[in-house]
């Protein structure tokens, strides 16, 4: 429905309201018209979108990277590459499949650069602190005395980068594989057949802990 | 978000026809590994995959590995407030070094010129018709218009001056709308309060609305 501005009599001037609401309006608003706004320049709506959807950024980028401080690293500068670009965005995928391709090119090209330098072993744990409890009664610092979980983890840190990227987006993230092919410039095929490869991998790795 | 899993779009499309790297080998019986897999996590083994050794054998695989995997999906890790107030920072930083001029609307203030940047300005009318039940705003363009465009009259009731005012401006906004609420009257309404909060907040006569609704939602 459009309307035009044609004048129309109104007396008087309705009343602006003027207080803010004590709750950002924006955080009923959805990802569609924030990714409007913000790339109208409104700061408010991208900072929204950015809290709404730095939590899962942030896991994806660390379980690419293996550590925090890159993960805080690649999440930030991927925030900032999203609103520099968002006029680039159409809105033909959803705003989180954009992002996780921002974060995944990012990871990759941190790996990349860093594999001349240093070796995969180097790379330190997740540190515990920084994992909220999964779940109410879950044993605190689940991660360091969950043996098969340091296993899985260290074992993804082997897989080739392109296997882990599908894998995390797969089977941690949820995503299916159309939109894991969209993320990570691939074809749906070549991203089956590298979920399979990663699983097989990591599979072998986990017998030893059934 | 899980439209891979388990759907006719999902399996059947590794087989032997990609690149050898993309390449799923089938198990000795013939079936489609990752099929097996797939149907292991899911609970959906066939009969021939419940018998077939080298069927359970991927199925034993697949469950092994599932249940670790599990865990470590269900771990939430949270970046640091640091970050986001970092990317903040950067990007008020950024939006202050990289204004334009052409950003920047004119105001009839009676101290002299003065200019307020559109993305400030929409961020007002927005702001309004946020405050209006059952319409949400989501994209408000405001530009200036040459003096006597529209006879140089602003639509509200306004201090505006027919043919001399050089700080009029038009709006183009789109809306959402709740499903139910009556569309013309809500549009009026809108086009009431962006003239009002265009000259009571802004001092910016309102020369035309252009108000498009562009989706409707439902209340959760």
């Amino acid at each position: 429905m459009r309307t035009r501005g044609a004048r129309e009599d109104v007396c008087p001037p309705p009343a602006v309201p003027a207080a803010p609401d004590p709750v950002p309006v924006e955080r009923a608003l959805d990802d569609t018209t924030l990714v409007v706004r913000a790339r109208e320049g409104d700061v408010r709506a991208f900072s929204e979108l950015a809290r709404r959807h730095q939590a899962a950024l942030y896991r994806l980028a660390l379980r690419l990277v293996g550590n925090a401080a890159d993960a805080e690293d690649a999440l930030q500068e991927s925030l900032l590459d999203a609103w520099r670009r968002l006029d680039r965005f159409r809105g033909d995928s959803a705003f989180t499949t954009w992002a996780y391709r921002i974060v995944t090119n990012r990871c990759l090209d941190l790996l990349r650069r860093r594999r001349a330098t240093v070796s995969v072993e180097q790379v330190e744990e997740v540190a515990p602190e920084r994992l909220a409890a999964p779940e109410a009664g879950a044993p605190e610092h689940a991660a360091e005395v969950d043996a098969g979980l340091a296993a899985l983890r260290a074992a993804l840190r082997t897989l080739p980068d392109d296997q882990r990227a599908c894998f995390v987006l797969r089977e941690l993230e949820g995503l299916g594989y159309a939109e894991i092919a969209e993320i990570t410039g691939s074809s749906e095929t070549a991203v089956r057949g590298r979920i399979h490869r990663a699983r097989r991998a990591l599979a072998g790795v986990m017998r030893s802990w059934r | 978000m899980e439209v891979g899993r388990g759907t006719p779009g999902a399996t059947g499309t590794g087989g032997t026809s990609g690149p050898a790297d993309e390449r799923i080998e089938p198990l000795a019986c013939g079936r489609d590994a990752a099929d097996v897999w797939d149907h292991a996590v899911e609970g959906t083994l066939d009969p021939h995959e419940r018998e077939c050794p080298h069927c359970r054998a991927a199925a034993a695989d697949a469950l092994g590995l599932d249940g670790v995997v599990h865990r470590m999906a269900a771990e939430r890790p949270v970046p640091p407030p640091s970050v986001l107030d970092g990317v903040m920072q950067a990007v008020l930083d950024t939006v202050t070094a990289e204004l334009r001029p052409q950003d920047l609307l004119a105001l009839d203030s009676p101290a002299g010129p003065a200019r307020l940047s559109r993305p400030a300005a929409a961020r007002v009318l927005r702001h309004v018709v946020d405050g209006m039940d059952g319409m949400r705003a989501r994209s408000c363009r405001i530009e200036p218009v040459a003096a006597g465009a529209n006879g140089g009259r602003p639509l509200g009731n306004g201090s505006g001056t027919a043919g001399a005012d050089p700080f009029g401006v038009t709006v183009a906004i789109t809306v959402t709308a709740r499903f139910g609420v009556d569309l013309a009257s809500v549009t009026a309404r809108v086009r009431q309060m962006v003239v009002a909060a265009g000259e009571q907040a802004l001092g910016v006569p309102v020369r035309s609305v252009d108000i498009a609704v562009v989706d409707l939602w439902d209340e959760p």
